[in-house]
């Protein structure tokens, strides 16, 4: 059972967030939300010890996640960026491959118990016609297979996933939260960023929402923290139809007081 | 890269060795060659060979090595195809350097001073450039210090050039910036060489971390990498091998650049594995190159940085139109 207990935390530097408090264990599929600039990035980037805390903690295990050698974080916690990048023509196989490397795997001395972990990979997210494909030239569904793929060939107990499925056609959006759903279901964290409340209602078993300046909104149950009141404070939107179930849809009200 | 191209690239890079023992302005068949070198007498052809030709090969073979490698890193390491080992300003400090050397008219000093200030000048100028980027390894204030150093050091070396004592020394410093490798001896390698292989050796050590880094420095942080001591080993790595084999050869450009790139595919695009290999196509570049300078030179020799600048100007044109079409 893995647990991360954020407590207090406030990052002031590349990024804002403020006072947030938090504990999430292994099987559940947490949604960060919140309108733009209110420090989701910032958040998930301080999870992954990207960036340093101002004050606060966070603890994975119990332990202080800015004690923890690099590797050894590594291969407990998975980042996938918002931006994916691919600078050279590698091939798929290669940019899953690197997913080991915090295991001391090198490209170009891949042992067979490595490989067996990459086909399984390839296979999971059904890449083996796209293996030998340089990555650089695939679309964003598959390219962000290829990153998921990526991200979990290590076997991590956490995946951090910064708007996984931003900008991607409504099917593939569907693809890659549901396999982050059966993700989180083989009994990891799984913590991702979005701006779709419909995403993060439906398929998330815990919600996170920053309003203006970093702050938290709300933690817990999705549908209790999407509330009205926060719906509107956060986003300035409301249900149609006043209330927020599945499926529902949005509508804008400029001022608070409408 | 399969193991059995690596050989193939070794065994290119001997061809190339042999071949400039044995090819060169005097003629001498392979057989008075092997005769010579077993003759225990000194003789003529051993004193061309061994004197005149072993260190102009060696030096030809290790510093394309350096330029290659360098380039290979840099690119990499900047993910940026059109990085070149002179981008952080080690190159243009140590021709700095050693025309400072000529200025003052110094090398009557000994033939190790106009390497060694090379040298000792492009350490300095990585320092520098090291303090000025910042410690935490941005790629971007990284180039613009180097930049910034490399347009530094230019505009000193003109400078220089400005104010030389004399026309005769003012054509010394312009010849030795075309980049030349006549008139090199032993010295000159057992000089140059130890800073070259710690270079060579501290590039090789973050391979790995390059083939992260093609992913985005975000997520090779993601994966454990620690850009800081990453960008240190880059950036003395490079300042030591292109230091080390400017202020023996002077600048000689195009070679860092373009064998990376001619490389790159049949290494499957992996950065890591480019390191090696361009090293390798670095030398045998180079090898190639000093060779067709030696016997294709009519009256006064062709430089060697010259010829390479020649070839890379349609290498780089042939890179855009590739580059624009995407």
């Amino acid at each position: 059972m893995s647990e991360i207990t954020v407590k207090q935390l406030s990052v002031m530097k590349g990024g804002y967030v403020k006072n947030i408090n938090f504990i999430i264990t292994s099987g559940n599929l947490l949604a960060v939300s919140g309108p733009n600039g209110a420090g989701k990035t910032t958040l998930l980037r301080a999870l992954a010890s990207l960036s340093s805390l101002s004050s606060g903690s966070i603890r994975f295990n119990g332990r202080e996640l800015t004690q923890l050698d690099a590797k050894f974080r590594a291969r407990r916690i998975s980042y996938l960026p918002q931006k994916s990048e691919i600078h050279w023509a590698l091939s798929v196989r290669d940019v899953v491959a690197l997913g080991l490397m915090p295991f001391g795997s090198q490209l170009d001395k891949i042992t067979p118990s490595e490989n067996e972990k990459i086909d399984r990979q390839i296979e999971s997210f059904r890449l083996e016609k796209l293996s030998h494909r340089p990555a650089n030239e695939l679309s964003g569904g598959e390219l962000q297979r290829v990153n998921l793929a990526r991200a979990l060939v290590g076997d991590p107990e956490v995946l951090l996933a910064d708007e996984p499925a931003a900008a991607l056609d409504p099917g593939v959006q569907l693809d890659v939260m549901t396999k982050l759903k059966e993700i989180a279901a083989s009994d990891r964290i799984v913590i991702f960023t979005t701006h779709e409340i419909r995403h993060a209602f439906r398929f998330a078993d815990k919600a996170l929402l920053l309003g203006e300046h970093g702050t938290c909104i709300g933690f817990g149950e999705p549908q209790l923290v999407f509330n009205n009141e926060n719906l509107l404070r956060c986003f300035g939107i409301r249900p149609i139809g006043g209330e927020i179930k599945e499926g529902v849809d949005f509508e804008r009200i400029i001022s608070s007081d409408a | 890269m399969k193991i059995h191209s690596y050989i193939l690239l070794v065994l290119i890079v001997l061809a190339v060795f042999l071949a400039g023992l044995l090819y060169g302005p005097a003629n001498i068949s392979p057989l008075e060659a092997a005769k010579a070198l077993y003759d225990d007498e000194s003789n003529l052809t051993k004193l061309i060979l061994l004197e005149v030709r072993l260190p102009r090969v060696l030096l030809a073979l290790s510093i394309g090595a350096s330029l290659g490698i360098s380039g290979a890193a840099l690119q990499g390491f900047l993910q940026n195809p059109l990085a070149e080992p002179a981008l952080l300003g080690s190159g243009p400090a140590a021709a700095l350097g050693s025309v400072i050397v000529f200025y003052f008219g110094a090398f009557g000093a000994g033939a190790l001073i106009l390497p060694l200030a090379g040298i000792v000048s492009a350490l300095l100028a990585t320092v520098f450039v090291w303090f000025l980027a910042g410690r935490a390894g941005n790629s971007t204030t990284l180039i613009l210090a180097g930049v910034a150093i490399s347009s530094l050091a230019g505009s000193l070396t003109a400078l220089v050039l400005n104010f030389a004592p004399n026309p005769f020394a003012a054509a010394e410093i312009i010849f030795w910036l075309m980049g030349s490798l006549a008139d090199r001896s032993m010295e000159h390698l057992w000089v140059s060489l130890p800073f070259m292989i710690i270079g060579w050796l501290l590039l090789l050590s973050v391979r790995t971390t390059l083939d992260a880094l093609s992913l985005g420095a975000e997520t090779a942080r993601s994966l454990g990498v620690n850009l800081r001591n990453v960008s240190i080993r880059i950036i003395f790595g490079t300042a030591l091998a292109v230091g080390a084999a400017t202020s023996v050869a002077g600048v000689i450009g195009f070679v860092g650049l373009a064998v990376p790139h001619i490389l790159r595919p049949f290494v499957g695009h992996r950065p890591g594995s480019l390191l090696f290999a361009s090293a390798l196509g670095g030398a045998v570049m180079l090898g190639i190159a000093d060779l067709a300078v030696r016997l294709f030179s009519v009256g006064a020799e062709l430089k060697l940085g010259v010829l390479t600048a020649l070839i890379g100007a349609p290498f780089f044109l042939a890179l855009i139109l590739k580059l624009r079409r995407g």
